[in-house]
């Protein structure tokens, strides 16, 4: 089989100096994770590059497909690697899987998921919207559970939440090596994890068994000082590097974030912070293993993850004195909240200086719509931040100016906020377009007509 | 949640929606200036409703919640007040939240995993389908140069693959090449007249829109070209964003600069990505030029000539950079990646 033979080539490779280790999963959501921790890059090829490395640098080279005659020189080389995972979401699942059929291959090469949250549209909705939604999406869910079945892919139903959080609760681990046909798949870097997001074409030669390229990536280092605090939040952080680097700034690079400030980040804004390096075009972002990745992976039943990756912590961060090709130094401590835009993300304003920016550039001052959740930032920590704020509006009898949507992207947290509709069902954006003109406000009184459900109540 | 609900905040599906344009909104008519903020991570024009005039702010959710709260864009949590139901003000306290629930509610099982045996699987393609279509190889590289192609757009300023190919209702169409190439570059603004998707037919003279034109090309069996600014193709890594354009026969794109993973899906689906050695030379080459590209030396590392016929001019020449390693030039002499791991397979 292929996944034992991934396991097998890897311990071949690995054995010799440090362990491997295959951890029977207690779930059935997947077989086995591998938890690799990347030594061997810290014994053989330190002696070849005899230098210190960066923890992206430790983790791309631990998967290299031959390490021995690979070429590494950073911006330069072509690195064939081995991936331990791929994830596709919905829309980019078709053409990559229908590319997969093309190539004649049976069964994928590396453990597979596919993931149905990008045809789902924003609206909340009881059985009834279910039933439209599969009806109208029919086709393409059944194309893919079918070929999912056939291939060997793992298939995540609508419903189940969005790709990257779903990764980030149950595949992601320190020191693995991923790809997801998905820009935002860098997010699992909030779990030590590099993640990297490719074209379905890249999915297809992974899924095939052939070795993965990438460039050899040049490495961006963030070293964070002080301690978040106050209005400022993890995704302050990355909109401030925005601000900085610029939507082109990280081309090429990895983003890795080390320093005394990375332990007052929750391990799901790192999350958040790894997710938008996507928006400075970064290769991925990574963070460094630490006591809040372990209780995450607690919480999400994997102690047996962190277990293990207790015992390699040394390893799954950079070693001292590793060279990076840049580094950006922020002080948590004096980080403001931001607003960043319009129509750019690195159009960064610190909040002191928000207003001046809108009033020379003539921006619209008053706010039409607010959104809040998607796959960067919903996080349990995100929603019960915002709800703080909307409780103290509502101690004051206040209600919200402009229109204001909530949208999730998890069923593990969406369980554990206590819904109190049902937004586990899905309605696809084709049932959205073609529904009766609604006002926003008739949708309101909708929405909040729509009966609980059992299941999300508690 | 109920918290949100009480303050008249809607809650939405489990999904992405509005985040990649799936938001059909109804309350700001479309062309009207108007300012939204989001905790999303991109906010490129048009992306979460497909207005041009909505300008989108990024923020963090605390951020949003209380701007919402307080329904405009300089409103200072840190220092700023608002009035509360009793008459009076009132300063908002700093967030507080946990990082982690008590437990995590596993919820219903969502995720189906695959057979043992999947032998018994049936995976069906309707030939009748519009979201569906079997693909079929592109052609492998004629082993010749590539000479009088014209220029089908000349893109201004940004252009991601959002202004490639755009999401929101074209989405449907994801698994069905032909049908989803109707999407082709209609959000790329042409240098010629700064509109979108209103590109002249070089044969014809007609104006038309960016894929009828290629259509039109293609039907007369003729390759064309992209010329693109800085950064082309940044954004997300939908590689329809170079399979649209190979399938209506995009032989080459032209720019100042990539983004990474645009540049090596295109390299996947046998179309050139190629850069100016002299980012000047993109304002010298005119929106309906002809475009001949010398082959005879395509090597790692060596520069490429390309001949530029702007109408009425002598030709002239332009040195062009490119980064493709051996291998992916098997995969541009084969047609695509996919055609040359099946000829490897035999």
């Amino acid at each position: 089989m292929p996944r034992s033979r991934t396991i097998s080539r890897l311990s071949g490779v690995y054995r010799r100096e440090h362990r491997v280790l295959a951890l029977e999963c207690g779930t059935d959501l997947c077989d086995i994770r591998v938890l690799l921790v990347c030594s061997w890059c810290a014994c053989t090829l330190s002696d070849r590059l005899n230098r210190p490395l960066t923890l992206g640098e430790k983790i791309l080279y631990g998967h290299l497909d031959k390490p021995k005659e690979q070429d590494i020189k950073r911006g330069e080389s072509y690195l064939n690697l081995r991936p331990d995972r791929v994830a596709m979401q919905d829309a980019t699942a078709q053409m990559a899987v229908l590319q997969f059929i093309s190539s004649g291959l049976p069964r994928t090469a590396v453990p597979t998921t596919i993931h149905c949250d990008h045809l789902i549209a924003a609206k909340a909705g009881g059985s009834q919207d279910l039933a439209v939604a599969s009806s109208e999406n029919k086709e393409v869910y059944d194309f893919l559970a079918s070929a999912g079945a056939k291939y060997g892919m793992g298939f995540w139903r609508p419903g189940s939440g969005i790709i990257h959080q779903i990764i980030l609760e149950n595949y992601a681990f320190p020191g693995g090596l991923m790809i997801g046909t998905d820009s935002h798949t860098p997010n699992a870097g909030g779990l030590g994890m590099c993640a990297i997001g490719v074209g379905g074409a890249d999915a297809v030669d992974v899924m095939a068994n052939l070795p993965w390229e990438l460039k050899a990536p040049n490495y961006i280092g963030v070293n964070l000082t002080g301690k978040l605090n106050g209005w400022a939040s993890p995704k302050d952080v990355i909109l401030k590097l925005a601000g900085l680097l610029t939507v082109k700034g990280g081309t090429g690079f990895i983003v890795e974030y080390f320093g005394p400030g990375v332990d007052s980040i929750s391990c799901t804004g790192m999350a958040t912070i790894c997710n938008m390096g996507a928006e400075i075009g970064a290769t991925t972002s990574v963070f460094p293993y630490n006591k809040r990745m372990h209780d995450y992976l607690v919480a999400t039943g994997r102690s047996g993850i962190a277990r293990e990756a207790d015992l390699f912590g040394n390893l799954l961060r950079s070693d001292a004195n590793a060279s990076y090709d840049k580094v950006v130094n922020i002080d948590l401590s004096t980080l403001e909240p931001h607003l960043n835009g319009p129509f750019t993300p690195d159009l960064a304003h610190p909040i002191s200086e928000f207003g001046k920016a809108l009033h020379a550039n003539g921006w619209p001052e008053e706010l039409s719509v607010g959104l809040i959740g998607s796959c960067t930032n919903s996080s349990y920590e995100d929603m019960s931040r915002s709800a703080s704020i909307a409780r103290q509006a509502l101690d004051h009898g206040l209600k919200v100016m402009c229109c204001l949507f909530i949208s999730l992207s998890l069923s593990l947290s969406h369980s554990s906020l206590s819904l109190s509709h049902s937004l586990c069902c899905c309605c696809c954006w084709w049932w959205w377009q073609h529904r009766p003109r609604a006002s926003l406000r008739s949708l309101l009184a909708r929405s909040k007509s729509v009966q609980p459900s059992p299941r999300t109540v508690r | 949640m109920k918290a949100f609900e009480d303050i008249g905040g809607v809650v939405l599906a489990n999904a992405c929606g509005p985040c990649i344009g799936q938001w059909k909104r109804e309350d700001v008519p479309k062309g009207t200036r108007n300012s939204i903020v989001t905790s999303y991570n991109r906010n490129f024009a048009m992306r979460n409703d497909g207005n041009p005039e909505t300008h989108a702010f990024v923020a963090s959710p605390e951020m949003v919640t209380v701007l919402a709260i307080a329904g405009r864009l300089t409103f200072d949590p840190r220092k700023d007040t608002l009035i509360g139901a009793d008459g009076k003000p009132f300063k908002f306290d700093e967030p507080v939240g946990d990082e982690l629930p008590q437990r995590f509610d596993p919820g219903e099982n969502t995720f189906q995993a695959p057979p043992e045996d999947s032998s018994a699987v049936k995976v069906e393609v309707s030939p009748t389908s519009n979201r569906l279509q079997l693909l079929t190889p592109f052609p492998a590289w004629e082993q010749r140069d590539l000479t009088d192609m014209p220029v089908l757009i000349k893109a201004k300023g940004k252009c991601t693959t959002d202004h490639i190919s755009m999401a929101g209702p074209w989405l449907k169409f994801r698994g069905h090449l032909d049908n989803i190439s109707n999407n082709m570059l209609i959000g790329a603004v042409n240098a010629e007249n700064d509109k979108t998707n209103l590109v002249k037919n070089q044969f014809t003279g007609a104006y038309g829109g960016v894929p009828d034109t290629a259509r039109d090309y293609k039907q007369r069996g003729v390759g064309w070209v992209v010329i693109g600014d800085s950064n082309y193709g940044e954004g997300s890594s939908r590689e329809h964003a170079a399979l649209c354009p190979r399938h209506l026969g995009c032989r080459a794109v032209i720019t100042r600069s990539f983004a990474r993973i645009h540049e090596t899906n295109l390299k996947k689906q046998g179309v050139l990505p190629l850069t100016f050695a002299d980012p000047a030379d993109y304002d010298r080459i005119k929106p309906d030029a002809r475009l001949s590209l010398g082959l005879s030396n395509f090597k790692p590392g060596q520069q490429l000539t390309l001949t530029v016929t702007n109408p009425a001019e002598a030709p002239f020449q332009v040195t062009l950079n490119h980064t493709f390693n051996a291998g992916q030039i098997e995969w541009f002499k084969a047609g695509s990646a996919l055609n040359y791991m099946k000829s490897q397979a035999k």
